[in-house]
């Protein structure tokens, strides 16, 4: 996980059990290679526009999909789709909340700001590492992103 | 002045027989033929100084006086006559007593009479307009004379007196025997004979000296003296004829009377009774007329009323000039009656002179006048005697009363006229006497209540209120000591009911020629009414005047206040007599006139009744105060006024300005809890977003580790630890459950609810569908009998379903045949659907605790639930605004029933 390396999967997530655990769903379908977890907001915003400790990062290899929690420290998961979507130069980039709310204004508020996809994380792990999987397969393998 | 010089002759020559009773004797014959026409009168001064005035009237005493006044100085006495010559006559009838004296003094006498008659004409005028009252001395005298002479005859007949009378009798008188013989003769006869008694006695009617010629001057011989011709026939012999007097050497005219007397038994006279009377002035006189005739005449025809003479056959036989004039030319020789005009009784009435019944009336007759015209004459007559006493005709004296009589009718009439527009006033009125006595007429009956029988009785203060008695006896005070003739005031009757009557009294003192007193004369004018009205008007005007309200009338062009009330006076500080020349902006000095008088406008146009602004005003001491302005327009004929109210609104400003704040205040209140309850729904938002977020967060860890647990450390844990990781597995599924339904029950609250028709038994059977398994559809007998449709949210309904028909499915699991069934309910406000299963059931005692929130009735080891389902039904059915209730026999089963609204727009609750 060098600046250096293209990241296909950038998760942004606080919670570290839960980065854990989607890292090791994706890892169970040997789709963990490039995958970077930002800790907060903040972290997330610098990575996408090559700021801070990403300043070397190539800004025109996005990630292939972004799995965005909603509740972050800092600058929140919302705020950071709002930023994304309405730069020419990230809005392309596919994003998935993934989040434990079943909140109604969170999901309208997603959708309406451009998100790709909205998954709610099942507390039943099987439930989980199957979601997440899906996940992973369908934006790596399966979608086609913008060249 | 010859003539009354002659006349003063002839008096002296009567006066000097010396014999008062001859004298008059001669005087009332000669007089009442000739002179009775006249008037005449003297004024005498007494010896002893008393004045007498004497008028004297004869039968026409329409003519007036003839003034004369002649002054005779005789030593101290006086006489002054008035009259014609005829009436120095009675002065000296009056005067006998000295009229030796006025012998000798009659050059003098005569000179003052002569200068005197000159103003004749004159003073027959002046005398005319002073006639009045009259003395009528000469009757009177004629008649004491007639009772004389009446009682002369019985003196003849009394021997006793008979010498006396005979020697003093003013008529010659003598006797001659049967044979001719003379044998007495009293003085006066030897006076006419100018012979002395010796001479006289022992002749016959043949001496030779006696010479005696009739009226036409022949000689009469002896045989046929009157005395002779008595004696021969036995008859009374009347006669005149002239005796020649050898004393004046002329003949004496006489009037002789033989009257032959009888001795009794004799068929002869034994003598002749011969009486005579000098008749000789007389004659003279009566040449002396033929003179004065012309000029009585013309005294006649100068008096203005008609004089007009008839014989006994009522033919008229003299006329004068205004006679002629008023009968017509051919008047004479015409009967009386020929000029009557309609039935009348005037020859009935004038008879008695006729008859010697009496000898003068007074008649008023209509006579037809020489133009036709009808004329009402008022007759003076009086009887005409011939030379012998005898009745001869009547000489009557008229004026034309027509007018008279006319204007007289007219005074009758505007007496009467004033007497109807007294009685009939549409005033009331009274007459009042000086001592309060009332006479009223019908209006002051009517308006005091009294009839005018009981008035009579009553005086003035009877029916006057004892408060304006003084006023009223001021007022008569006022007009009986003529200080005003008249007087208008206003006072109070006290009316027969005893209520009183407010009158407008109007009071004149009648006063007769001489300004006595004589009556009141009152209007009075009933103003009841109008004074109750003032009362009214004032009481009105008070109140307005000590209204608290400011009230200003002001002039619609020069806006200047013409009246303000005193309680805006005492408000602004200024007196009226400032405020009449302010206008309401000296007193309003934040409105401009324009603005003004643009309230004015629609008020003037009648677009508005009413204009209402605030403005401030200003007070004299400069210190202002708000008011609201409330502007009416009054019009009344073509006075226009503005009336304006002011409100002082100090107190409402400072109200209002305390409401405001509160208001203020109360909005800043809400606004900070609407804050608040924003701040708490947010924080609630919060609590709901972290309890979604983060609780399930470390759920999803401990379920997701233990499951890594057992699967990389499956040797290690062994049978035991793999069945503790399955428990934790599963009570960590079971919080997540828990807090979604938490979270699904406390959204209920929250959320909107669409409404919308919902197709009850579709949504049923695809409930069912959804929850169940096809094993248990199997063992379920799910019966949907025909559900009315519903109005509510679908997804909220649809919950309902899901939540009831679990449960359902849930408590009969243990049925091996269950039984579901749905029915519905139409009722007048709702529909009520119920669910009924054939499951465990429950006890009713703890149906209150059934829609709690957490509340079970069962463990979990019987039936796996969080106690949430039922009370998300409950809320949801109350925010439809329906009831949620339960039935159940345990062991039997339950019924649970939810009720919808009818109404589509149905409360939304809870």
């Amino acid at each position: 996980m060098t600046n250096k390396e293209a990241v296909d999967i950038l998760i942004v997530e606080d919670d570290p059990q839960d980065a854990e655990l989607t890292l090791r769903a994706l890892r169970k379908n040997n789709l963990a290679n490039h995958v970077y977890v930002a800790k907060d907001g903040e972290e997330a915003l610098d990575f996408f526009f090559c700021r801070g400790k990403f300043t070397e990062r190539d800004i025109n290899l996005p990630p292939k999909v972004v799995l965005l929690d909603l509740k972050l420290p800092k600058v929140d998961g919302l705020e950071i789709l709002r930023i994304i979507k309405n730069d020419l130069r990230t809005k392309h980039i596919p994003v998935v909340v993934v989040t434990s709310s079943r909140e109604e204004p969170d999901m309208k508020e997603a959708y309406e700001l451009g998100v790709n996809s909205y998954v709610v994380k099942p507390v039943d792990f099987d439930k989980f590492v199957s979601a997440m999987s899906s996940l992973g397969l369908y934006w790596l393998l399966v979608n086609q992103p913008l060249k | 002045m010859n003539n009354a010089y002659r006349l003063f002759m002839l008096m002296f020559n009567i006066s000097r027989l010396r014999d008062r009773e001859r004298m008059l004797d001669m005087f009332i014959e000669g007089l009442r033929e000739i002179f009775s026409p006249c008037m005449f009168g003297f004024r005498t001064n007494h010896p002893d100084g008393d004045e007498r005035l004497y008028e004297i009237r004869t039968r026409n005493n329409s003519f007036g006086y003839i003034e004369m006044n002649g002054t005779c100085s005789m030593e101290k006495t006086e006489l002054i006559v008035i009259g014609t010559a005829t009436q120095m006559l009675a002065v000296f009838i009056e005067n006998l007593e000295f009229h030796d004296r006025l012998l000798t003094e009659r050059n003098e006498f005569e000179n003052l009479a002569g200068q005197k008659l000159k103003d004749l004409h004159q003073s027959v005028k002046a005398l005319e307009e002073s006639r009045s009252a009259s003395l009528n001395i000469i009757e009177d005298m004629a008649r004491e004379i007639e009772r004389r002479r009446l009682a002369e005859e019985k003196i003849k007949e009394s021997e006793q007196k008979y010498r006396q009378l005979f020697e003093n009798m003013s008529h010659g008188v003598f006797y001659q025997m049967a044979d001719g013989t003379l044998t007495d003769i009293n003085p006066a006869g030897l006076e006419l004979f100018g012979i002395t008694r010796e001479q006289f006695l022992g002749r016959t009617s043949y001496h030779p000296e006696w010479k005696v010629i009739d009226e036409d001057f022949n000689t009469v011989e002896p045989e046929n003296y009157p005395s002779m011709l008595a004696l021969r026939s036995g008859h009374v012999i009347s006669t005149v004829a002239g005796v020649y007097n050898p004393a004046i050497n002329d003949y004496k005219w006489l009037s002789i009377s033989a009257m032959p007397e009888f001795r009794d038994g004799d068929i002869e006279p034994f003598r002749a009774f011969v009486t005579m009377h000098d008749i000789t002035e007389r004659k003279h006189v009566m040449e002396e007329l033929k003179q004065l005739s012309a000029r009585n005449e013309a005294i006649l025809e100068s008096v203005p009323d008609i004089i007009m003479e008839v014989d006994k056959n009522r033919i008229y036989t003299w006329a004068n000039k205004e006679g002629y004039k008023f009968f017509g030319n051919d008047v004479i020789g015409k009967a009386a009656s020929f000029y009557f005009e309609g039935d009348q009784d005037t020859y009935e009435k004038v008879d008695p002179l006729f008859d010697d019944k009496d000898d003068r009336v007074y008649v008023e007759s209509w006579q037809r006048r020489s133009d036709g015209e009808k004329r009402l004459l008022a007759w003076r007559c009086k009887a005409l005697s011939d030379d012998k006493g005898k009745m001869k005709g009547i000489l009557s004296s008229a004026s034309d009363i027509t007018e008279l009589r006319s204007s007289e009718k007219s005074i009758r009439e505007s007496e009467q006229k004033f007497r109807n527009l007294f009685d009939n006033s549409p005033l009331g009125k009274s007459m009042t006497g000086i001592d309060g006595s009332l006479y009223v007429n019908k209006c002051f009956c009517d308006l005091i209540g009294y009839t005018s029988e009981e008035i009579n009785k009553k005086s003035w203060w009877g029916i006057t209120h004892p408060d304006d008695i003084e006023q009223t006896e001021f007022v008569t005070k006022l007009l009986l000591d003529g200080k005003q003739d008249q007087y208008r005031f206003e006072k109070r009757y006290i009316r027969k009911n005893g209520s009183l009557i407010w009158a407008d009294v109007s009071i004149f003192l009648q006063r007769d020629d001489n300004g006595e007193p004589l009556y009141f004369i009152t209007t009075i004018n009933d103003i009841t009414e109008k004074k109750r009205l003032e009362e009214e008007k004032f009481r009105f005007l008070d109140l307005i005047d000590n209204s608290l309200n400011e009230i200003y009338i002001f002039n619609p062009e020069n806006l200047k206040f013409q009246y303000v009330n005193k309680g805006a006076l005492r408000n602004i500080g200024y007196s009226f007599k400032e405020m009449r020349h302010l206008t309401p902006l000296d007193i309003e000095p934040e409105i401009t006139e324009t603005a003004f008088r643009n309230y004015l406008k629609p008020l003037l146009s009648g677009k508005r009744k009413i204009a209402i602004f605030e403005t401030v005003q200003k007070r004299k001491d400069d210190s202002r105060y708000p008011v609201e302005v409330h502007l009416q327009i009054y019009s009344k004929g073509d006075k226009t006024l503005f009336f304006s109210f002011i409100n002082d609104i100090t107190e409402r400003k400072i109200a209002d300005e305390a409401i405001r704040k509160l208001n203020e205040e109360l909005e800043e209140r809400v606004r900070q809890r609407t804050e608040q309850l924003e701040a708490a729904n947010k924080e609630l938002e919060a609590f709901s977003y972290s309890v979604s977020h983060d609780l399930r967060a470390p759920l999803r860890a401990i379920h997701s580790f233990t499951s890594i647990l057992k699967e990389d450390f499956e040797n290690e844990l062994g049978d035991e630890g793999g069945r503790i990781c399955n428990i934790i597995e599963t009570s960590s599924v079971r919080m997540g459950t828990l807090i979604d339904d938490l979270l699904s029950f406390s959204r209920i609250g929250k959320s909107q609810i669409h409404y919308s028709i919902i197709l009850m038994n579709k949504m049923a059977h695809s409930v069912f569908e959804e929850i169940t398994t096809r094993e248990e559809r199997n063992r379920i007998h799910f019966t949907v009998s025909h559900l009315h449709n519903a109005s509510g949210d679908e997804l909220l309904v649809r919950q309902v379903l899901t939540n009831l028909l679990s449960n359902a499915v849930k408590y009969s699991s243990k049925r091996e045949r269950a039984v579901i069934t749905l029915r519905s309910e139409k009722e007048i406000e709702e529909v009520v659907y119920s669910v009924t299963d054939n499951g465990v059931g429950f006890d009713m005692k703890y149906c209150n605790k059934l829609f709690g929130v957490f509340q079970r009735l069962h463990s979990d080891r019987e039936f796996v639930g969080n106690g949430v389902g039922l009370a998300i039904v409950r809320r949801i059915i109350l925010r439809h605004g329906g009831r949620a209730w339960a039935e159940s026999t345990p062991g039997e089963g339950s019924t649970f029933y939810f009720s919808l609204p009818l109404s589509q727009k149905s409360k939304e609750k809870g």
